[in-house]
């Protein structure tokens, strides 16, 4: 068993992700308080705010982070809220949050320039970070694709975080911890995040602290999202594929093991 | 003057940031600590310009040395082209110039850069799992705490599995989101995040004040 | 669909089983895939410092008259001297800048945002507030009972569902909201209510929660009096993590429970009008957590703490550490996995929501 050659492993993980795409099962999803606690903070906020959705996250983990990202447009665009775009990411951040908003603004009939604005990327989240809370324009003289802010309806009543009403990041990295040290806790901007499964056990720090008023870990945290929002989309589809891979990785462990066990005993065996 | 002349700059923009923070933003102190932002996003960004050029230069040399694998690092080079050619030029010539929608820029971008890049850590599961398998033994008390604990979590998370944990007596998925997750390992990861941002905090202290100078380099 | 939309398609589906075939051998489509994928990440950079750093954040506002910015901007170029061994330490002046600014926004941002309000989190709340009351009465709470035992002269005050307060024997309301007693005084019954003198009354309070208790929580209970001329309510009761401040709580229903006190107000009370308010909140039990967390918050600090031996009690602090970071590894072990599926599952997501999906169109 020791010996097996690992492709055999592969393979089996390829048929547990690809079998509940074609046999598709609808499956309950619980809401952990973290989850409802976004969803909650999202709909206090006044219908018709301004809030940033941040894009800092690289496509490699698009599959855990757009499902929230498209989510959170949906759920601000449903409260009429007007979004602004941005990123911290040198690598597809800009590009993604241009094509994921476009797309859920047409669902709602949003307007650019009025409704929504993507403000695109800069160099040093650090500075970004810092610069904006004194003013948005210094850091960003043109939104994404060149435009100047002055030409922007919507970015006349945007100067600085004091027209935020709400920040939900959606991040795959640490940029998260500087929206908390330097934008939340300087400018008490009220933040939620939504992160991958790796970064989220680390954030559970946050949500306590109440830094974070609610998160968001991994396709796990989308669905739930989802789910509250009403729009179950990618990541609820993708709980039947992610359940049957668990269980086939806890399988394997306890196979592991008890080969493990077996050898140890007959080793102990012949000892004696 | 090769060390005196950075170290000074690093002083004094650093401390004038660190005085910044206990200024309002339309005070003298406020509005120049704005402006080396600003300039700093500038200067930054040259950085990742620079880390593009030393691609282009290894990848040239090992062209020019006829190294194993060169054919494929001409394909590296011709791709870095490809994409960056259109994007500096100015989209007034032609809608296929520039970043926008319908660019070579954005096109490379989403059907080819976006699902590879995907791709790659995707593959990360078959290794995750493949290692799991192998590696993942109950060799100790200390290895068997950390197994268990991540089949609860992995049970958890997923709808199959907290089906299976609520079959058993006890609200698991409840003890687990509070005092597995909220719990154990908040304290522990707060624990390195205080630790963390302490050696964050006085690594900055030493930079500021000279005494770290290893991001010099030698010389 | 029209065909560019296949042929993307169907070239995104090429890349990724090409990167994909990585997993069962090292084959050269995989490797041409492999040196696209990282030329194409360096020259997006490219486009990208381009458009939002060169022209955007110095070219077009120095001709808009920033003229100022031509310094960070020859900062900029002074990175590329690292290229030149003779004149590499020029880079030096843009890195010490860039490490300057950022370290002077780090001290205070890692300390202000980070260390203090992870460490004040660490220090406070036995309990956590999950639950309560929404105004004195409280949507949830059905009302509230005063007795001095002879059924004869109680004063029943009922809280009624359109949110504002009924009171059912006593006919003046005060202005706060509070239903007002007048002790001594006739209530609309026809009877007195005793307020004076040794007399002790019963507080009864009813209240309904549809929430069921979960694992560690329970109820706090505050009963109130503001008398004739204050400014401010004064608790008289109130029960708490630690003891029960003499108020009796039994549940007499499904989801409906009745809290008691026996004031006894003594001769301080004196007969005039007051304001009674009930509280309730329901909390949870968090010295537990709080426990765990503070144990293990610096157990985790000993443990990484190498400038002593871990030995004595910095040893046994480091083992008890170690016991805490390999339960937080484990479920960080357990959200990596799942993590790492999802990407898979993205992949495939795309292959048979979209690539599969698109042959229909094809054949």
């Amino acid at each position: 068993m020791e010996q097996m050659d690992r492709r055999w492993i592969y393979l089996m993980v390829a048929i547990a992700v690809i079998i509940p795409f074609i046999v598709p099962a609808e499956l309950p999803i619980s809401i952990t308080p973290e989850a409802q606690a976004v969803f909650d903070s999202v709909e206090a906020i006044p219908d018709g705010s301004n809030v940033f959705v941040v894009f800092d996250y690289y496509p490699s983990t698009i599959a855990e982070c757009e499902p929230m990202t498209t989510t959170a447009l949906r759920h601000f665009f449903r409260k009429n809220c007007n979004v602004i775009t941005l990123s911290n990411i040198p690598l597809g951040g800009p590009s993604m949050a241009e094509t994921v908003t476009r797309r859920v603004a047409e669902e709602y009939g949003k307007v650019y320039g009025e409704d929504y604005v993507n403000l695109g990327y800069k160099y040093g989240y650090v500075a970004v970070m810092t610069g904006m809370g004194s003013s948005i324009e210094s850091i960003f003289p043109t939104d994404n694709s060149g435009t100047p802010l002055s030409e922007l309806p919507l970015m006349d009543s945007v100067k600085n975080y004091d027209d935020i009403a709400f920040i939900f990041e959606v991040a795959d990295n640490a940029t998260a911890d500087y929206w908390v040290s330097i934008v939340n806790a300087q400018y008490g901007v009220p933040m939620i995040c939504g992160t991958t499964a790796v970064g989220a056990p680390k954030y559970y720090a946050f949500v306590a602290s109440g830094q974070f008023l609610g998160l968001l870990g991994g396709m796990k945290g989308a669905a739930e999202y989802e789910q509250l929002v009403g729009m179950p989309d990618e990541a609820v589809r993708g709980m039947g594929a992610q359940s049957l891979v668990h269980l086939l990785i806890i399988a394997l462990v306890a196979l592991g093991n008890i080969g493990y066990f077996i050898i140890r005993y007959k080793q102990r065996r012949e000892r004696i | 003057m090769r060390t005196t002349v950075p170290v000074a700059i690093a002083f004094l923009s650093g401390l004038l940031l660190v005085t910044a923070f206990f200024f309002r933003a339309d005070t003298f102190v406020g509005g120049l600590s704005q402006e080396l932002t600003v300039w700093l996003t500038i200067v930054g960004g040259f950085t990742l310009l620079l880390g593009v050029v030393s691609i282009v230069r290894v990848n040239w040399t090992a062209i020019q040395r006829r190294k194993e694998g060169w054919g494929y690092k001409i394909l590296t080079i011709l791709a870095v082209f490809a994409m960056a050619i259109p994007s500096v030029l100015s989209p007034d010539w032609s809608p296929l110039f520039g970043r926008a929608e319908g660019s070579v820029y954005d096109w490379l971008f989403q059907n080819l850069q976006m699902p590879m890049m995907a791709t790659m850590f995707a593959t990360l599961a078959f290794y995750i799992a493949s290692a799991a398998y192998r590696a993942f033994r109950a060799r100790s008390a200390e290895a068997t705490i950390l197994l268990i604990t991540a089949t609860l979590v992995m049970l958890w998370r997923v709808p199959m599995g907290e089906y299976i944990l609520d079959q058993l007596p006890g609200d698991i998925p409840a003890f687990l989101n509070t005092y597995v997750m909220g719990g154990f390992n908040m304290a522990v990861q707060r624990g390195i995040i205080i630790g963390a941002a302490l050696g964050a905090a006085s690594m900055s202290l030493r930079i500021i004040l000279g005494i770290e100078r290893t991001y010099m380099g030698k010389g | 669909m029209s065909g560019v939309e296949i042929f993307q398609i169907w070239l995104m589906a090429f890349v990724t089983l090409a990167l994909f075939s990585f997993m069962y051998k090292d084959n050269p489509i995989y490797k041409v895939a492999e040196h696209i994928f990282a030329g194409l990440t360096a020259g997006y950079q490219v486009g990208l410092v381009w458009d939002t750093v060169v022209l955007q954040q110095l070219w077009n506002p120095m001709l808009g008259g920033k003229w100022w910015l031509f310094v960070p901007g020859i900062l900029g170029l002074l990175m590329f001297a690292r290229f030149w061994q003779k004149w590499s330490w020029v880079s030096r002046v843009s890195l010490a800048f860039v490490m300057g600014v950022t370290s002077g926004i780090f001290i205070t941002s890692q300390l202000h945002g980070l260390v203090l309000p992870q460490m004040q989190d660490t220090m406070v709340g036995i309990s956590e507030k999950v639950g309560e009351s929404e105004d004195p009465f409280g949507s949830n709470i059905n009302g509230l009972l005063i007795t001095d035992g002879e059924a004869s002269d109680d004063v029943a005050l009922a809280y009624d569902d359109t949110a504002s307060v009924a009171v059912i024997a006593e006919p003046s309301v005060a202005e706060t909201g509070y239903p007002q007693v007048l002790a001594g005084s006739t209530s609309s019954t026809g009877e007195s209510v005793n307020r004076n003198g040794d007399a002790s009354v019963l507080l009864q309070a009813e209240f309904a929660d549809t929430a069921v208790l979960g694992f560690g929580e329970f109820y706090t209970i505050e009963f109130e009096i503001r008398e004739s001329g204050e400014a401010q309510a004064r608790s008289i009761a109130q029960s708490t993590v630690w003891s029960s401040g003499g108020i009796s709580l039994t549940e007499t229903g499904s989801g409906t429970f009745l809290a008691e006190y026996n004031y006894d107000p003594g001769d301080a009370q004196e007969v005039g009008s007051y304001d009674l308010q009930f509280t309730v909140e329901r909390r949870s039990i968090m010295f537990l957590l709080t426990a765990i967390v503070i144990i293990g918050v610096i157990a985790t600090l000993i443990y990484f703490y190498f400038s002593k031996p871990h030995t004595g009690a910095l040893g046994v602090t480091a083992k008890v550490g170690i016991w805490f970071i390999m339960i937080s590894f484990g479920a960080h072990f357990g959200y990596t996995v799942m993590g790492r599926v999802s990407l898979l599952i993205g992949r495939v997501q795309f292959l048979v929501e979209e690539w599969i999906a698109s042959f229909s169109h094809i054949f």
